[in-house]
C-alpha cells in the first residue's frame, strides 16, 4: 500500500516494529548529558554507524531518542512513497511531510528515508542497503538527525573544531578547507583534549559549553573517492585524548599565512565566521540557532589566527591560549 | 502604503554588535545591516508603512524628509530583492526609537561563499513519477 504522508510513514514503521523480531545489534550513544538508544536491523549496520559515535559515560543517563536503523535490502522493502516535488525543501527535511512534532527526511545519498517523532522521542531510519552509506555519514553519523534532536533538547549542533585543556575550550571556526582538522590533530599531538574537528554540541543555557558528538577526525588523503579525506577513529586509537565537554574560553578564526599572528577581533567577525557554515549545514536552522550562535560569539574573545605551514607551531599557540598564558598578539 | 515583513521561513535576524545580522537559513548567506537600518529594522520588518518609518527617522534625527527617503527606499528595495523582506499587511504605527546620535544612511553587506558546501550534500533530484526512494 503506498504511503502518502508523514503520519502514514510513521505508522508503517511502528506496525513493522511491533511485529518484527529483535534487532541484529543495539548500542547506546552519548548525546550531551543524555543518551540515544540505537537498534540496528541489518547485519552490517552496527559496524558502520556506531564506530564514530561515543558511548555513554554516565550510569543512567536520560534517554533522549530511540532510533531504529533498517537495511532495506536485507530486512524490509519500503512501499512506494507518494510524495510530490512540492513537498521537498532544499535540505534533507521534507517540509510537506513534516510538522513541529514529526520530521521526515529524504536521505539522497543513502537512497533512504527517515521519520522522527519528537513527542514519542523515536526515529526510524530506512536505507536502501548498507553499501549506500557515504563516507561522510560514516565519519559523522546521523548528524542531520542530531541537528533536530539538539534543537528539541534546547541545544544546537555547531560546525567547528574544538580543543580543550582542563575543561577550557577553544572553538576553531571556519568553513571547510581552513585547516581546522589539521590544527585539531596537531593540538591532540601536543596533549590537548579533543572534542571535535567538525561537529559538536553547543549548549548556551549557561554561558557557552561544547560537548563531543563523535570520536572521529579527518585528515587529508590521496584517496580521491573520499574527497581527499581519511577518517581517523580517535575513540579507538587515542581514547585518552577525548573529552566529553568544556566551557568556551576563546574563539579562533583561522586562515593560512606565512607567519603566526594572532589578532583580537570583534564578536561580529566571529559570528560571521561561525554562523554561515553551521546554518547552511543544519537541518534545524532557525531563529533559535542564530540566537545560540550570537550567544557563543558574545561568550568568549575572538581572534584572527594566521597559521604558518607548521601545524605544531600553531598548536603551541593554541595551548598557550588554553593555559591562560600570553600569546604575542600582532 | 508599502509595508514589509521578514520572510521568516527562509531568514532569521538578530541585533548584534550594533548591526542587524540576517542569515539565510537554507544557504547560510550572511547579511549585516548598519547605519539607520539598525533603527528602522524593528519597524520595517514588522509591517510598518515605509512612509511612516521614513517620517519617524526624519523626526528623531531632524533630517529633511527627502534625504531620508532617498536613502531608505532604495535600501528597502534591496532587502526585498534579496528575499529578506516581503509584502505584508500594514500594522498600526509605532514610534521609532533613536539609537544613533545622528542619521546615517543604511548600509548593507552580503557574504555568500557557502554555496560550495552544498555540493558535498547536494540538493536532491526527485522524480515525480517514481516518488523516490523506491526499492
Amino acid at each position: 500500500m503506498p504511503l502518502d504522508s508523514g503520519e502514514a510513514l510513521w505508522d508503517f514503521f511502528e506496525d513493522w516494529r511491533q511485529s518484527n523480531g529483535p534487532a541484529n545489534a543495539v548500542y547506546t550513544a552519548r548525546f550531551g548529558k543524555g543518551r540515544i538508544d540505537l537498534a540496528f536491523y541489518g547485519s552490517h549496520l552496527a559496524e558502520i554507524y556506531q564506530r564514530a559515535l561515543l558511548g555513554s559515560q554516565d550510569e543512567y543517563p536520560p534517554q533522549l531518542l530511540d532510533v531504529c536503523i533498517v537495511d532495506g535490502a536485507e530486512v524490509l522493502p519500503l512501499p512506494k512513497l507518494e510524495w510530490q516535488v512540492r513537498d521537498f525543501g532544499l535540505k534533507r527535511r521534507v517540509p510537506g511531510w513534516s510538522n513541529e512534532d514529526r520530521s521526515v527526511y529524504l536521505l539522497r545519498s543513502e537512497k533512504g528515508v527517515a521519520v522522527a517523532d519528537w513527542r514519542h522521542r523515536r526515529a526510524y531510519i530506512w536505507i536502501s542497503g548498507h553499501g549506500a552509506i557515504p563516507w561522510w555519514e560514516r565519519a559523522a553519523p546521523l548528524r542531520w538527525l542530531f541537528d533536530d534532536l539538539a534543537r528539541h533538547s534546547k541545544m544546537a549542533t555547531l560546525h567547528a573544531a574544538v580543543l580543550a585543556r582542563n575543561h577550557r575550550a577553544v572553538v576553531i571556526a571556519g568553513r571547510g578547507g581552513t585547516g581546522k582538522s589539521t590544527l585539531a590533530l596537531a593540538c591532540v599531538e601536543q596533549g590537548m583534549d579533543y572534542l571535535s574537528d567538525d561537529y559538536c554540541l553547543l549548549d548556551t543555557r549557561r554561558g557557552a559549553a561544547c560537548m563531543a558528538l563523535y570520536g572521529t577526525a579527518k585528515m587529508n588523503s590521496a584517496s580521491a573517492d573520499r574527497a581527499g579525506k581519511d577518517i581517523l577513529f580517535l575513540n579507538e586509537t587515542s581514547p585518552g585524548a577525548l573529552t566529553a565537554s568544556a566551557d568556551v574560553v576563546a574563539i579562533l578564526l583561522p586562515r593560512f599565512a606565512a607567519e603566526l599572528r594572532i589578532e583580537r577581533v570583534s564578536p561580529g567577525l566571529a559570528l560571521k565566521q561561525i554562523a554561515p557554515s553551521t546554518v547552511a549545514q543544519s537541518e534545524a536552522s532557525g531563529p533559535d540557532l542564530l540566537r545560540q550562535l550570537v550567544t557563543l560569539a558574545n561568550a568568549a574573545p575572538a581572534y584572527r589566527f594566521e597559521m604558518p605551514p607548521d601545524p605544531q607551531v600553531c598548536a603551541g599557540a593554541v595551548l598557550t591560549l588554553l593555559e591562560g598564558g600570553t600569546v604575542r598578539l600582532s | 502604503m508599502t509595508a514589509l515583513e521578514l520572510n521568516a521561513e527562509v531568514f532569521a535576524a538578530e541585533t548584534f554588535d550594533s548591526q542587524i545580522v540576517i542569515l539565510n537559513l537554507i544557504e547560510g548567506t550572511y547579511y549585516a545591516l548598519g547605519g539607520a537600518a539598525v533603527e528602522a529594522w524593528p519597524l520595517i520588518s514588522t509591517g510598518q508603512d515605509l512612509g511612516h518609518v521614513i517620517e519617524e527617522l526624519s523626526r528623531v534625527h531632524r533630517v529633511p524628509l527627502d534625504a531620508v527617503e532617498d536613502a531608505v527606499r532604495p535600501f528597502s528595495k534591496i532587502l526585498v530583492g534579496e528575499g529578506i523582506l516581503r509584502p505584508a499587511a500594514v500594522s498600526a504605527p509605532v514610534r521609532l526609537t533613536a539609537l544613533l546620535p545622528a542619521f546615517a544612511a543604511p548600509t548593507f553587506e552580503k557574504h555568500s561563499d557557502m554555496q560550495d558546501l552544498l555540493t558535498l550534500d547536494p540538493i536532491h533530484d526527485v522524480d515525480p513519477e517514481k516518488g523516490w526512494p523506491v526499492v
